[in-house]
């Protein structure tokens, strides 16, 4: 060996060295900004909503003056009334216990809210994340899951009572029920209000860019089914990742209803799905609002409130109902009958119903309230984005808007899902 | 004395037979009592014997390109999990070759490298390759830089391919690092002296000396391949089904437990059958 060759080896092993460094740097960079990309979103929507919380608290009444509605009057009256107990937001002390486990669909609840409340009453909250409800039933099926309150949608609540997996609420521990819109209340999934009560509600449709469409909205289902139409815009398409919603969705196009269950309508779905998979860049229930923004994503089956925190970072994101119709759902606060921490659980919802917190959480969510009394307490900015971007739903879309149901039969959606993704 | 030595091995073997049993045996014996029983509608199953599980697996479905679409995620599986394997031979052994020629630091230096990796977590790699095959990411951003056509590459079976690869080459590169250091130079003079070529020399002497090393490593690579679950999800988006894909499927979403149970006995049982085939037939070679 002489020296010469001994400094090549000592070059080659700087090189590989730095090559290394910088190789595994970019590693940390395009992996950081993964999760930095949807942090500022919800960072700067939290902030401002907190910001607009802060404003708002002081000068409720001054907000709700400017008004002239009565109902609005009577909301402030109530706001007034909350202002009143408001120290009572966390319970009886000696019950509280010092964590809850929560278990919520991604980008639904306001990081601040969890702050504050574990700021307030000295509960920790732990929150994870689920993307459709058959994970969250086979979550609480397998049982000891550990979660005090879970999420669960319209019929969702359905299975999980049929099932014994829901705990009754106990209304003594939820005044705040009061604030709710009775409209909204006693759906068809839990009549009495036993077990659930409403979160937020929203619906389901095509989120767009307008870039990608000139010529205005996407007007039927069409869009996304037909071969040769999803296929101009091959790879920029997404559906949810989620049996219920997108084999509804596809008998809808096909002329029937969300729920069909006949075995011929079922197949033909199946077809139309397996085609249009081809065209797709993926099923995806998680990060579409990411995509959408970065506009990685141009044409996407998704829910409404989702796609307007992508219009609030990109105002090219839209949304529209389909002239065949959509979805309207509304997910809710239940307990799993094993929960440990019921009374805690209990405690939050009771915080999440109080019409501050609930107005704060739609000026995050960007989805529905049920929670009349935070009605007027909404930003203005909230009602502007939904506004422009179609979000917010007239009478006319609200008449082609159908519920999830679910029967035994329903389990033929599993079937139609699974030929589907095995293609 | 025989006693004695009875209670010592029963002391030594003891906490990992009951492991085993408890851990292996008998969640793998639930899996196939499950397999055989009738799915609830809501998740679990019912407790009624029933080979529904099985005739729908086998069921023949003409629109499907094999079988039914189910035996063709089998089939795919199975073939991507072998062009892995192949892939990461390839790569694996001219690199594992040139680090064991290096003198010893620099061999510890590179065998470093290849292990840097784990320092990180696998699903935040796998993420990251998400960044660079985007239809906006590193490689789509340069190509059109270039003004070239982009290329579209998430979620298609080439970025899963490229995620699996990306992901096993290091269990290939270091069982086979291992057995190439140990091989015997003076080998390769005897080759020389009886006047073979250097293509003759590395089949005839070299690869099947350095045979134990490339079998470890394509059974590291192939098994977690088959059943791979992360890299089809995220580099497939969701799109993308391999075995890893339809079992979870089965077990959440689609709340059909026994269907489940079956897939992963019949995934089993091919396995472990290959596994066998590659030990006897080792055996025999060992014979000769």
């Amino acid at each position: 060996m002489t020296g010469n060759s001994k400094s090549h080896w000592l070059l080659i092993l700087i090189v590989s060295i730095t090559l290394g460094l910088i190789v595994s740097a970019c590693g940390g960079q395009t992996a950081a900004p993964a999760a930095e990309e949807a942090a500022p979103t919800e960072e700067s929507v939290a902030e401002e909503s907190a910001d607009q919380a802060i404003a708002e608290a002081p000068g409720a009444e001054e907000a709700a003056e400017s008004a002239v509605e009565v109902e609005v009057e009577k909301a402030k009256d109530e706001v007034a009334a909350e202002e009143a107990t408001a120290s009572d937001h966390c319970g009886d002390p000696s019950q509280l216990a010092t964590e809850l486990n929560i278990f919520n669909w991604a980008e639904y609840m306001d990081p601040d809210i969890l702050t504050q409340f574990e700021e307030e009453c000295g509960v920790t909250i732990t929150q994870d994340l689920y993307s459709s409800n058959e994970d969250l039933i086979a979550k609480l099926l397998a049982g000891n899951s550990g979660y005090d309150l879970v999420f669960p949608s319209d019929y969702a609540v359905q299975i999980l009572i049929s099932e014994g997996l829901l705990a009754e609420l106990d209304k003594a521990n939820i005044p705040n029920i009061k604030n709710l819109n009775p409209n909204l209340m006693g759906m068809y999934y839990d009549p009495d209000n036993i077990y659930s009560v409403p979160y937020q509600w929203g619906t389901t449709g095509l989120a767009y860019n307008v870039t990608a469409f000139p010529d205005g909205p996407p007007e039927s289902w069409g869009a996304i089914f037909e071969p040769d139409q999803v296929c101009n815009l091959s790879g920029f398409v997404t559906m949810l990742d989620d049996e219920r919603e997108v084999i509804g969705a596809a008998l809808l196009y096909l002329g029937y209803s969300y729920n069909e269950t006949d075995p011929e309508a079922q197949k033909k779905a199946e077809e139309l799905l397996k085609a249009q998979k081809e065209c797709l860049a993926g099923y995806d229930s998680d990060n579409f609002t990411a995509s959408l923004t970065s506009e990685e994503i141009l044409l996407a089956h998704a829910w409404s409130g989702g796609t307007a925190l992508a219009r609030a970072e990109n105002e090219n994101v839209a949304y529209t109902i389909p002239k065949e119709g959509g979805t309207i759902w509304q997910d809710n606060m239940t307990i799993p009958a094993d929960a440990p921490r019921k009374y805690t659980a209990e405690v939050f919802i009771n915080y999440i119903l109080d019409p501050e917190i609930g107005a704060q959480l739609s000026n995050w969510t960007y989805y529905f309230t049920p929670n009349q009394a935070a009605e007027p307490l909404l930003d203005e900015e909230y009602f502007n984005l939904l506004e422009s971007g179609g979000m917010l739903v007239d009478d006319e879309t609200r008449e082609t808007l159908q519920w999830i149901e679910r029967n035994d039969e329903t389990i033929i959606f599993s079937d139609t899902w699974t030929a589907v993704k095995a293609q | 004395m025989g006693k004695r030595r009875s209670v010592y091995l029963s002391f030594l073997l003891g906490p990992g037979a009951f492991w085993l049993l408890m851990f292996f045996v008998i969640p793998s014996l639930l899996v196939v009592v499950y397999s055989f029983m009738e799915r609830s509608s809501s998740g679990g199953v019912i407790w009624n014997f029933s080979l529904e599980a099985y005739t729908k697996l086998f069921a023949f479905d003409p629109d499907s390109l094999f079988v039914n679409d189910f035996v063709v995620i089998f089939l795919r599986s199975f073939w991507w999990a072998i062009l892995t394997t192949v892939a990461c031979l390839l790569i694996g052994y001219p690199l594992a070759f040139y680090i064991a020629q290096q003198k010893p630091f620099t061999r510890t230096v590179m065998l470093f490298m290849v292990m840097i990796p784990f320092w990180t977590n696998f699903l935040v790699r796998t993420y990251a390759w998400k960044f660079i095959l985007n239809n906006n990411g590193l490689i789509n951003t340069f190509l059109s830089e270039l003004s070239l056509p982009r290329v579209p590459l998430i979620n298609t079976p080439t970025a899963v391919l490229i995620g699996l690869v990306y992901g096993s080459l290091p269990f290939m590169v270091l069982p086979l690092y291992a057995s190439i250091e140990k091989f015997d130079y003076t080998l390769v003079e005897a080759g020389q002296d009886l006047g073979a070529n250097y293509f003759r020399i590395f089949t005839r002497v070299f690869l099947p000396l350095t045979m134990p090393g490339v079998a470890a490593g394509c059974i590291l690579v192939f098994i977690p391949a088959v059943g791979q679950y992360v890299v089809p999800t995220i580099l497939g988006g969701g799109k993308v089904s391999m075995l890893g894909n339809l079992l979870a499927q089965q077990f959440g979403a689609a709340l059909n437990w026994p269907f489940g149970s079956a897939i992963a006995v019949i995934f089993m049982i091919l396995l472990m059958a290959g596994v066998l085939i590659y030990f006897t037939v080792e055996r025999e070679e060992e014979a000769i």
